[in-house]
């Protein structure tokens, strides 16, 4: 004990005399200093403009037949507005678009928060895409995330549309998780491992609103009613009313690990998103109907990417997911007639993937393809069995004057549609898009 | 029992060697010079790589997940590359503000600064030309900073990394006395330059750099800027077009046809040529490619 004692009080002698060692050294290390550079720092949180313009033509196997266009057992008929936000219909805008600004504005909350909003514009609505604080000093490698952001379920999905290697998002994604994939409100936990290769594990509790797969709001008789006032305040015919879900309805979990082989680096990860369905298309003028169950839909993902030179690479991306999804279908009788309403159990499970290669020759050029398609396609019950073949071909080439602005030629051959008659409209459609870039310098991210 | 766990915990961590991720290579050689083995090292780019565009590969987020250091170049230059990886490190230590965060360029007076900065003028740093490193002279201040850096982190080899840099201050002090006579019979050549990352080392030895081959930073040349310049070699007599690795060559060949100045490939940081596999071989062929 007396050792110890003794070892104790020669130790915090060394540390004392470290204390002012230290001292000195800050002191010296201060003295280096340029002065001037300090000056520089303000308060002003970086923020960034892009915008995002395109002139498309489209050509249809049958013109007239591309107003209730669908992905069958997926998608279905005509663009809608759900809860007052306007969905690009599947048959995508001919001639000249303006497709979006989207504002960013970031900066830290102080030494423990950084905060980021992403605000996309369109030319009549303004959406939060993102809104969230992230931690900047938690312990053991953790890192947590509130607000509003994209999940990082899969590869592409925490990717913002500019960031794509096409201008639009892969067919598959749309299917499933609609043209914003998850993109929801919720909490996320990510934590790396101390392994001498990248792996990191992450967890989401979300709220789950996404419109293809999941969904909180509850329904009733009121909505399929919307077309007759007057029946309302009829009671005790709510039987098959239908709750809403309770926070936090949607779970998504992931791993992602990263490897440096041949030459090159490959990034793969494998994702779970499981949660309570609502899906109410009950106010739909054709066909109304609403499900009511859960979803879980597993996602895996693989990048390779070999460098010839620091800015001259080939990648080849793809992503395979699956969805599952089990509940119960109503269907209101005629004219909404909630009394009416059938219901059923209803099972879907459904899957496809997209493949793409980019080859990347310089700074200035790119040039690349993708091959999207649904491979699995079973609903049931259902009267018939449900096409399968949907697919879209995608290639593109691209021209980047600087870091800043893009030019990019895209073609798309969409052999996924069907119109109200279930038979397929192919669409070939020629994409010019320009993609410009003001503000702080977004840094891109592997 | 809870004593000797405290000192068993204590001893473990100053005996443990401190962790310094580094972002260029010649960064990595000053910290090797003051450091030896008493610190591990893990290098994030590559020499003969264009420094503002290193692939932010997952695996470096790895290295930075265990870093106690990060060491920079700063003034922007990893602006295009480092804060994805530094975010997705997860390290508190070594984030902007952090103990762990060392900026070099805070340390060294920069040039070039703008008076005005606008995204039409290319890739414009605000802060002032970034390619610090490429001037001889900066290496002492640069290895002092280094040196007192992780001094402060690792306090008890304080002796040995200031041993460590007053013998590469008396070893480089004396490279610099070579260097600076090789290159007082190049005072007022006239070069000109692909970007423009060779003006510290310019000024220092008063050659003047004309043009670059860039029209603006970060901008490809063209036929109307390559014209002009053969038009100002021609009249101002410029021997040397100062050609870096990572750009392409062609531009630099044809205005070297047309105008009979002489093209140099010149490495921009430590193994940016075979050959330059140390910080003194490194500023070697610099300065012999530059002024023989």
């Amino acid at each position: 004990m007396k050792k110890i004692l003794m070892t104790s009080a020669v130790a915090s002698a060394m540390l004392c005399a470290q204390g002012t060692t230290a001292q000195s050294i800050q002191e010296q290390l201060a003295s280096k200093k340029v002065s001037a550079y300090e000056a520089k720092s303000g308060f002003t949180p970086e923020i960034s403009l892009i915008v995002d313009a395109s002139y498309t033509h489209q050509s249809w196997d049958e013109e007239g037949h591309t107003d209730e266009l669908k992905l069958p057992g997926l998608v279905h008929g005509g663009g809608h507005d759900h809860e007052g936000h306007a969905h690009t219909s599947l048959a995508g805008d001919d001639g000249f678009n303006l497709n979006y600004a989207e504002l960013t504005i970031g900066a830290s909350v102080d030494s423990y928060f950084d905060l980021k909003g992403v605000f996309h514009l369109t030319e009549n609505d303004f959406e939060i895409e993102e809104a969230f604080a992230t931690t900047r000093s938690l312990p053991y490698h953790l890192q947590l995330k509130l607000g509003k952001f994209k999940s990082d379920f899969g590869y592409i999905n925490n990717k913002h549309l500019h960031n794509y290697n096409f201008s639009d998002i892969p067919l598959v994604y749309n299917a499933l998780l609609g043209d914003h994939g998850l993109n929801e409100v919720g909490v996320q936990l990510q934590y790396v491992l101390p392994t001498s290769h990248y792996v990191m594990v992450g967890v989401e509790a979300l709220k789950g609103e996404n419109e293809r797969s999941f969904g909180v709001e509850g329904f009733s008789h009121e909505d399929a009613h919307h077309h007759d006032e007057e029946e309302e305040g009829e009671e005790g015919h709510d039987e098959h009313a239908i709750e809403g879900t309770e926070f936090p309805s949607l779970w998504v979990a992931y791993v992602k690990t990263s490897l440096d082989i041949g030459g090159g680096t490959l990034l793969a990860g494998a994702s779970i998103a499981k949660g309570d369905s609502r899906i109410n298309h009950l106010e739909d003028d054709m066909k109304p109907h609403a499900l009511a169950g859960d979803t879980t839909i597993y996602g895996v993902d693989v990048t390779y990417k070999y460098y010839f030179a620091a800015d001259s690479a080939i990648t080849w991306q793809s992503e395979y997911l699956y969805r599952e999804m089990d509940g119960t279908k109503y269907v209101p009788g005629d004219d909404g007639d909630w009394n009416e309403t059938k219901t059923g159990a209803t099972k879907k499970e459904q899957a496809g993937y997209y493949t793409e290669l980019i080859y990347q020759h310089d700074k200035n050029w790119r040039v690349g393809a993708r091959y999207s398609a649904i491979t699995q396609n079973d609903v049931n019950p259902i009267p018939e069995p449900l096409e399968d073949d949907m697919y879209i071909a995608t290639a593109m080439l691209e021209y980047n004057p600087s870091e800043f602005s893009r030019i990019r030629l895209q073609y798309n051959h969409n052999s996924s549609l069907y119109d109200e008659h279930d038979e397929k409209n192919n669409k070939n459609e020629i994409i010019l898009q320009f993609n410009y870039a003001i503000g702080a310098h977004g840094a891109h991210s592997f | 029992m809870r004593i000797i766990l405290f000192f068993l915990v204590t001893f473990t961590a100053l005996f443990a060697k401190l962790n310094v991720s580094v972002t260029y290579p010649y960064i990595e050689q000053l910290t090797k010079e003051v450091a030896q083995d008493k610190v591990n090292i893990s290098l994030l780019s590559r020499g003969d790589w264009d420094p503002h565009f290193v692939v932010p590969k997952p695996s470096l987020v790895g290295k930075l997940r265990d870093a106690d250091l990060l060491i920079l170049n700063g003034a922007s230059l990893e602006i295009g590359w480092l804060p994805p990886l530094m975010d997705s490190s997860n390290n508190a230590k070594i984030q902007k503000g952090a103990e762990g965060y060392v900026d070099l360029s805070e340390y060294i007076k920069l040039q070039d600064i703008p008076t005005h900065v606008d995204r039409s003028m290319g890739h414009v740093h605000e802060e002032g030309n970034p390619h610090f490193a490429l001037d001889p002279h900066n290496m002492i201040p640069l290895a002092e900073v280094i040196m007192l850096t992780l001094s402060l982190h690792d306090e008890k080899n304080y002796s040995v990394y200031k041993k460590n840099f007053e013998s590469f201050k008396s070893k480089w002090t004396k490279k610099l006395n070579q260097y600076d006579a090789k290159m007082k019979k190049c005072r007022g050549m006239k070069v000109v330059q692909y970007h423009e990352l060779f003006n510290y080392f310019l000024k220092h030895y008063g050659i003047a750099s004309i043009d670059n081959l860039e029209p603006i930073p970060g901008i490809k040349p063209n036929s109307k800027h390559a014209l002009k310049l053969i038009g100002q070699i021609k009249d101002q007599d410029v021997k040397l077009i100062l050609q870096d690795v990572y750009h392409e060559h062609k531009t630099a060949k044809f205005i070297a046809q047309k105008t009979g100045a002489k093209v140099v490939e010149i490495p921009h940081d430590v193994g940016a040529i075979k050959g330059t596999e140390t910080l003194e071989r490194f500023f070697d062929m610099l300065v012999g490619r530059v002024c023989n």
